[in-house]
């Protein structure tokens, strides 16, 4: 997978997200990939190697539209939709500027050329009418090839909802080329700071937003330290830790914040609890005489089972999502590493193996490969090992600590925590390490997150 | 006047020993079981007491009419090495005074919180700080302090004492701190 022609694809979707002089200077057609074969000094080592990266035109709707239309629905609409294609990791978004005007959709061999010509194989042609207080989008995507239309959808929606069309828009292409749908409707749970009054001590709240950092809400009043969340695997609740009793324990709530009570368990500590695949079981980190241990237990406190037994720190336990194993970091061999276990607490074997620290781990939904924080000298980053062949790559790259990685429910994105200088956020990058991941989040610090796992 | 003092005095001493042997500690002189004292003779002659008597229940008094976080600042932290939990010789040293002290005021209860610096994970930080809180409650058991008086909670690096990115910070936020909870 190290071929040139990749590479080469890389460099060419890069230069054009990022508007780069080497394709700046020479606008003119580039009909295909490998006109572009120039040496870059693009980092090429994190892209990961996932494919083709479908160029695609995405020009504004043509029809009139009101100033109001345009605030309340046309600009929150293709902000949202191009950013979610372009970092899908199935398209590239062909540079706005060199769009040709007016010829959509393209009904001439000409015409069809003539979008091409902006490097794009596929256009998504898009209109947005007002409908009393709705709006109502139609899209149509053309392969630019054979000039046939090979999707249709119309949508129609409240004006608020403008973003949420988009989304469905941008999750339905994905799913054209992919056979599942993106994660654009999906959310994040995460613990913020954002609540703490200055001056006090630092209190945690859970939060819920969209994956990209829209609609943030506020789900726990705990007026406490509030962690570590974890979605159930239908989507409805959340369990986490919280400090709102003296000794820190288990709490589940409803994703709009009802609904909350205690999972009673006798240990201590109560930390980094995961729901297991079939909504039933929670494991966690429970201390029981100063000596932490990985337990089950579950959503009603009854059948507590310890599984671990060992003197050294044992913490931070994962489901697979076949239910049969646990991964969970020990220093029982000297430094923190990732292990793997059964229900059973047996069968443990090491999982990670270069590095002086490992943690947090997260299987990836289809089980194959882990996520986890990692690092050898300097600061945490992000890795992601294949379980099959034991391959590692780093998909994280730059300053800071990256912590906490939470995979998307279709397996293509992960979103970690980002620790720089006294700022910490949540980051949403792609799994396979291509792109740059953005900072969704900027109110106080933000922390932990989970993604849903469900997709819609 | 001198008088008057020494039986004072005396009742003072009758008063103490009631409440010695009495099992629960009665705060002020207030409701004085009449009898005994008064028809005791003054026989010996002492020195003039000191304005207030019993010396060293005094210094108790005064420390315990202190809030209890400023009861807490008694007792000091004890510091850990990266990714430990071990009782360093300095920290044995600190944790040894601290039980010196709790030994002296036994109506203090109190609870070990263990912190970590900003390096490990938040998860795995809980875990570390879960035992080194429990280490300093082991240490201090050994040196005699009674468990029943000590709770523990681990806040991992969640609540940081110094919120710099260096060794200095790094180091003030790896320990087992003392708060003061009953005195």
């Amino acid at each position: 997978m190290k071929g040139n022609p990749l590479k080469t694809l890389f460099t060419f979707a890069v230069a054009l997200l990022f508007g780069s002089p080497l394709l700046g200077q020479a606008p003119t057609p580039v009909p295909t990939m490998s006109g572009v074969a120039q040496p870059s000094n693009i980092d090429l080592t994190l892209t990961g190697a996932t494919g083709a990266r479908r160029p695609l035109a995405i020009p504004m709707t043509i029809a009139p539209i009101s100033p109001d239309l345009q605030t309340r629905a046309v600009d929150p609409f293709y902000t949202t939709l191009t950013d979610d294609l372009a970092g899908s990791g199935v398209f590239v978004v062909a540079d706005p500027a060199l769009y040709p005007k007016g010829v959509r959709p393209p009904q001439s061999r000409e015409e069809g050329d003539a979008w091409k010509a902006t490097s794009a194989q596929f256009l998504l042609d898009t209109h947005l009418a007002p409908d009393g207080g709705n709006v109502i989008v139609e899209a149509t995507l053309f392969d630019l090839g054979t000039l046939k239309s090979i999707l249709g959808r119309k949508y129609s929606g409240e004006m608020r909802a403008a973003r949420r069309i988009a989304h469905t828009l941008a999750s339905d292409l994905v799913r054209q080329f992919t056979g599942k749908p993106g994660p654009f409707l999906t959310k994040i749970a995460f613990s913020s700071d954002r609540d703490r009054v200055a001056g006090k001590q630092v209190v945690k709240e859970i939060y819920t937003m969209d994956f990209d950092g829209d609609n943030q809400r506020r789900i726990t009043y705990s007026n406490t330290l509030s962690l570590a969340p974890d979605w159930s695997p239908d989507g409805t609740k959340i369990v986490y830790q919280s400090y709102e009793k003296d000794t820190p324990g288990l709490w589940l709530i409803g994703k709009d914040g009802g609904d909350k009570r205690p999972i009673p368990v006798p240990t201590q500590l109560n930390a980094s609890p995961s729901f297991s695949p079939d909504g039933k079981t929670i494991a966690y980190c429970g201390s029981v005489r100063g000596n932490t241990e990985i337990f089950t237990v579950q959503t009603d406190g009854s059948n507590l089972k310890r599984l671990t037994d060992d003197p050294a720190i044992d913490s931070t336990p994962r489901w697979s999502p076949n239910g049969r194993e646990l991964a969970f970091t020990s220093n029982r061999q000297g430094s923190p590493q990732i292990f793997m276990m059964d229900l059973e607490g047996a069968n443990v074997r090491r999982v990670s193996l270069a590095g002086t620290w490992n943690d947090e781990a997260a299987f990836s939904p289809e089980g194959g490969r882990l996520a986890f924080a990692c690092r050898n000298d300097a600061d945490f980053q992000i890795c992601v090992m294949d379980l099959a062949t034991g391959r590692t790559v780093q998909i994280s790259s730059g300053p800071g600590a990256h912590e906490g990685p939470t995979w998307s429910p279709d397996g293509s994105k992960i979103a970690w925590e980002l620790q720089r200088g006294d700022s910490t956020q949540i980051a949403v990058g792609n799994a396979d390490g291509s792109g740059t991941p953005r900072i969704v989040t900027s109110s106080g610090n933000n922390f932990s997150p989970s993604w849903i796992k469900t997709l819609e | 006047m001198k008088q008057s003092l020494k039986a004072g005095s005396v009742v003072l001493a009758a008063l103490a020993f009631v409440v010695a042997c009495s099992p629960k500690p009665a705060p002020a002189p207030a409701p004085a079981p009449t009898p005994a004292p008064v028809s005791t003779p003054t026989i010996v002659t002492v020195e003039p007491p000191a304005p207030t008597p019993q010396p060293t229940p005094r210094v108790t008094d005064e420390v315990m009419t202190k809030s209890l976080s400023e009861i807490s600042s008694y007792l000091k932290p004890a510091f850990f090495d990266f990714d430990k939990a071990d009782i360093r010789p300095d920290a044995r040293d600190v944790l040894a005074a601290n039980a010196a002290w709790l030994k002296k005021y036994t109506s203090v209860h109190f609870t070990i919180e263990g912190h970590c610096d900003e390096r490990g994970t938040a998860q795995y930080n809980l875990a570390l700080g879960d035992r080194r809180a429990n280490a300093a409650r082991e240490y201090l058991v050994s040196l005699g302090v009674d468990a029943s008086r000590i709770k523990t909670v681990s806040y991992g690096k969640e609540r940081p004492f110094a919120t710099g990115h260096d060794e200095d910070s790094w180091q003030k936020n790896r320990r087992a701190h003392f708060v003061v909870t009953a005195k």
